[in-house]
């Protein structure tokens, strides 16, 4: 809301100074010229915050103008005809404006937003044709060769094959799951659950994933039973465990659980590289991958399917560094039904 | 013995059941297959199929219709396929009457591991003496369980748990199972799933005190456990 009034209350400021400026030049410029300081303004407006409120900018900018700086004074008659003139020409002028200058801003920023859609339909047909193309080219080459080659090279395409289509399977689920978000399908259903449960069995799942790193559990004796969908909670560990396998090498994987008010606060942190600060709330993005770490098998879409079970169960999730170095997911779910 | 079991395949897609039969012929089993519901219901009935591999998605009866109808005339083990995998789809398919769940895409190896530990529960309770599944060894005389030659220590609780979900060795077994045929208590009672949950989670924490990466107690949400090698 706050963010909405911005403009409206910056513009009427613009406006206020633009009317000192010409109070102080009164005497020594014509009204007239006064009034192109007005339609910068509305210029000003319109670039940086478009129509509406360069509208405003126009309307509010003719009445000081009216009652400061046209004769009679401090009136919103005027002493001669010609200012009715100048008047309403300037409105209309401030109007005109408004509206082409906001065109013209909001046809950049639409392609600002194809660019990155763009970027991100790249991005897929990428994650999704290359796996195809390894199970087409590979089962292509042992149909075409079949009497040609050796037992073990025939079994690496097969075997080749088989690791990308199963990839491409965890491709599939991750992009109908946040497909179900999107749309508003997602269907949770609350029973109550231990943490600690969800939290092991999801640990084991991952357990080969995760290889190297140990998971280190602390949570509060008050944490008793918490209203869950068990298994999409169990998918949210799931990509949070996956995730710092990914992005951070050994160490370990802290999991913290107490109570906050009224809320269960989780947070899971790695020992990894971390995130730079500025990229903390945009890893919740879809398709957001860090630019700088090696290019990690996925879709990037791990944390937005994260956020939208999490939002499902009226809780928030956000991201922090953690105090080991690498990133800490924070975790808020309100534990009343 | 499963050599030469006879298993009925109903589910539409002709490349499905292609490939189904090269992995189930390649293991020594007899391969039978229906393409539609009202043809997998009557082939369940006269050709005495040993186990039956049902999809859901079939073009004619609905799937869990197809499957209340076989279970009104016959326990045959029945393992389900769908390309749905969601909880509330495995949950019913259980309800409804069938022994597992597995969702496509599979692996046929997953595959023929099912169908295996479904035909194992059909066997007649022999007195097993000892039981070996990957690096886990059970000796049921002497009640000792071992992982890499290391005899591990649970309690009788946990040792009944164990076994039923190795002797399973693949197969889903439920929470109702585990409750009634361990504590007697249904999963109604009061803590009695959070008894459960705490057992598991023991179990799990003693056999990875091992080390060993190829055993694993998987949790399935809202419908039990499956111990499985890797």
């Amino acid at each position: 809301m706050r963010k909405k009034i911005f403009p409206y209350l910056l513009s009427i400021l613009f406006v206020t100074i633009a009317t000192f400026i010409g109070e102080a030049a009164k005497g020594i410029l014509e009204p007239t010229n006064i009034s192109m300081l007005y339609l910068l303004i509305v210029v000003l407006s319109a670039v940086l915050w478009g129509m509406p409120s360069a509208i405003l900018t126009s309307v509010i900018s003719v009445l000081c103008f009216d009652f400061f700086l046209i004769p009679p004074y401090m009136t919103f008659t005027v002493s001669h005809v010609q200012y009715v003139f100048t008047l309403i020409g300037f409105l209309i002028v401030g109007i005109v404006i408004s509206v082409l200058t906001s065109k013209v801003r909001d046809a950049v920023l639409q392609r600002q937003t194809e660019k990155l859609q763009n970027a991100i339909l790249n991005s897929i047909t990428h994650d999704l044709k290359t796996p195809l193309s390894v199970i087409t080219g590979s089962l292509s080459s042992l149909l075409e060769g079949n009497s040609k080659l050796r037992e073990e090279e025939k079994t690496i395409l097969v075997k080749d094959s088989l690791s990308e289509a199963e990839g491409l399977n965890e491709i599939v689920n991750d992009l109908l799951e946040m497909s179900r978000i999107d749309s508003g399908a997602l269907k949770i259903s609350k029973k109550p659950c231990d943490l600690r449960d969800v939290i092991d069995s999801s640990a084991e799942k991952m357990r080969r994933r995760i290889k190297n790193k140990r998971i280190v559990t602390e949570i509060s004796e008050e944490i008793q039973e918490i209203p869950l969908d068990f298994a999409y909670m169990m998918k949210v560990f799931n990509y949070l465990f996956d995730n710092a396998s990914k992005y951070a090498d050994g160490g370990e994987i802290k999991v913290k659980a107490s109570v906050a008010g009224k809320n269960a606060v989780i947070e899971v942190s790695d020992s990894g590289s971390g995130v730079p600060e500025r990229d903390l709330e945009k890893i919740f993005d879809k398709f957001y991958r860090s630019a700088n770490e090696k290019r990690a098998k996925g879709t990037g879409l791990g944390l937005s399917i994260c956020r939208g079970i999490i939002e499902s169960h009226g809780g928030r999730i956000h991201a922090e560094m953690s105090g080991l170095g690498g990133l800490s997911v924070i975790i808020s779910i309100p534990m009343e039904k | 013995m499963s050599e030469g079991a006879r298993i009925l395949v109903i589910d539409d897609e002709q490349n499905i059941r292609k490939f189904l039969k090269s992995s189930l012929t390649s293991n020594g089993y007899f391969f039978m297959e229906a393409d539609d519901g009202a043809g997998g219901i009557s082939a369940s009935l006269n050709l005495h199929p040993d186990v039956i591999i049902l999809d859901l998605g079939l073009p004619d009866i609905d799937g869990f219709e197809v499957l209340r109808r076989i279970r009104k005339r016959s326990k045959t083990p029945v393992i389900i396929l769908s390309v749905r995998d969601s909880v509330d789809d495995k949950v019913r398919a259980l309800e409804e009457g069938a022994d597992d769940y597995l969702s496509k895409p599979f692996d046929s190896k997953e595959l023929t591991a099912r169908v295996k530990a479904v035909l194992r529960r059909l066997l007649p309770v022999e007195q097993k003496e000892v039981l070996e599944a990957g690096k886990l060894y059970i000796d049921f005389t002497k009640r000792i369980i071992s992982v890499n030659g290391k005899e591990i220590e649970i309690t009788p609780t946990e040792y009944e748990v164990l076994k039923l979900l190795v002797v399973n060795l693949g197969n889903v077994v439920t929470r109702r199972q585990l409750l009634s045929q361990v504590w007697g208590k249904s999963e109604k009672t009061e803590g009695a799933l959070h008894l459960l949950n705490v057992t598991v989670r023991n179990l799990r924490a003693k056999l990875s005190r091992e080390g060993d990466e190829s055993i694993s107690i998987i949790t399935e949400p809202c419908i039990g456990y499956r111990f499985t090698l890797k």
